[in-house]
């Protein structure tokens, strides 16, 4: 392994509005992307909390003009800019000001070792399924996963999918806790993360969906 | 609070004698990776400090946020333009320069596999010259309010403890040496080595101090 890697941002292949920075540099110990709106008033940073991965995050933004909302309060943020979130359960967004507005995201627990988010893990064996799911072909979504999961066995994305996927499809509880349990098992976020997705509600009342995320909030 | 706002340009700049930086790290409060950034005012300023990160094993991403910079990575020239990534593992020799008035740069760091720890090296590094120059009265002055300030580092308290067995302080110095264990066992092993302590290395509290845990 070479001792360093230099790229451009803009020459990083992005993916949607998302730069993939740390996947394209092979970075192990934090996670770094970054977002582009292409119009002004377009989305650089969707509203979020960090519920699945907890981390304290630092945006930088990169260039353009953003306004970031975070906690209900309107920050100005040009270019040079850092608007750092310690608390994971603290909302955050950002719209653009200016056309080409570009907004850099660091992030690791606090505490504790960074781990690949699951959602980036899988982003590229996720993206046929998912473009399925919203076409609320959820059968055929799940059968994606499942051939998916033969490959990659470990990844706590796809098995969360999977349950979500098979829970729109109207399976079984036992099949549902079954990919649900597993995903929680390998990425622990995942058990916060499935009490607010709605995905989930037609098994709110289920005893073994209880038992993996508790009653809902 | 629940989160921080600055504009880069605002964070003030410290020096340990050598090329200033903004500690972006602590002056928001950020304990779950590294960062700081660095401006050169005039094209021709060394921006980053020549390391390898080899006593820490961080990875490293410095991200050009504007201006434009010459990075030497092993000896390599690396152009680097407004926009330029450059991530370097441990163990590479790494320094830049501006190559424009008013270049600035932003470095984020952890250690693959670690949880990060915050060890305050950036409030006690001003102090640095103090020690160099045998100055250890006036540094253990300063350093005791800076830990007085900041109780959550290790760093300082580390570094303090070293003044003070230099200025013949052997009490302070074990007591701070005690404080900086409980909160990282990495420094009870730095201590045995550490020519700093020489000076108490024979003290009955010193011996049984580091000797504690191992």
């Amino acid at each position: 392994m070479s001792g360093f890697t230099v790229a451009q941002l803009h020459e990083i292949p992005i993916r949607g509005t998302w730069i993939p920075i740390r996947d394209h540099l092979g970075i192990a110990a934090f996670g770094v992307n970054a977002y582009r709106a292409e119009e002004a008033g377009g989305t650089v940073i969707s509203d979020h909390v960090e519920t699945l991965a907890k981390h304290e995050e630092l945006y930088v933004v990169l260039e353009g003009n953003a306004t970031f909302t975070v906690d209900g309060d309107e920050i100005d943020a040009p270019a040079g800019t850092l608007v750092f979130v310690g608390d994971p359960m603290t909302r955050r967004s950002a719209v653009a000001k200016e056309a080409g507005t570009t907004v850099l995201v660091a992030g690791a627990p606090a505490g504790a070792v960074f781990e690949v988010a699951p959602w980036e893990q899988s982003w590229k064996e996720s993206q046929e399924a998912m473009k399925l799911y919203r076409e609320e072909r959820y059968a055929e979504a799940g059968d994606m996963l499942r051939k998916a999961l033969e490959s990659h066995p470990d990844w706590a994305g796809l098995h969360y999918n999977l349950a979500c996927f098979d829970s729109k499809a109207g399976a079984d509880a036992a099949t549902v806790a079954a990919s649900l349990g597993r995903a929680i098992e390998l990425y622990p976020g995942f058990r916060d993360f499935a009490r607010d997705d709605s995905d989930f509600d037609p098994f709110r009342d289920d005893p073994a969906i209880k038992a993996l995320v508790g009653e809902p909030r | 609070m629940t989160y921080a706002v600055a504009h880069v340009d605002q964070l003030e700049e410290v020096t340990d004698g050598r090329e200033p930086w903004r500690p972006v790290r602590h002056h928001l409060g950020i304990t779950a990776f590294g960062a700081t950034a660095w401006t050169g005012h005039t094209a021709g300023d060394r921006i980053i400090n020549e390391h390898d990160e080899s006593d820490d094993s961080q990875e490293e991403l410095y991200l050009v946020l504007r201006g434009r910079a010459v990075f030497e990575l092993d000896g390599e020239r690396q152009d680097a333009p407004a926009g330029t990534l450059v991530f370097v593992r441990p163990g590479v020799k790494r320094t830049a320069f501006a190559e424009e008035a008013d270049t600035s740069i932003l470095a984020l760091g952890s250690r693959p596999g670690k949880a990060y720890q915050p060890d305050g090296w950036e409030i006690w590094a001003p102090l640095h010259p103090l020690y160099q120059a045998g100055k250890y009265a006036e540094a253990i002055d300063r350093g005791r309010e800076l830990i007085e300030a900041n109780p959550q580092y290790t760093m300082p308290l580390y570094n303090l403890a070293c003044c003070e067995s230099l200025a013949g302080r052997p009490a302070d110095a074990i007591e701070h040496l005690r404080r900086a264990f409980e909160m990282s066992e990495d420094l009870r092993a730095l201590a045995k080595t550490d020519s700093d302590f020489d000076p108490i290395r024979d003290d009955p509290a010193f011996k049984e101090l580091v000797a504690t845990g191992t």
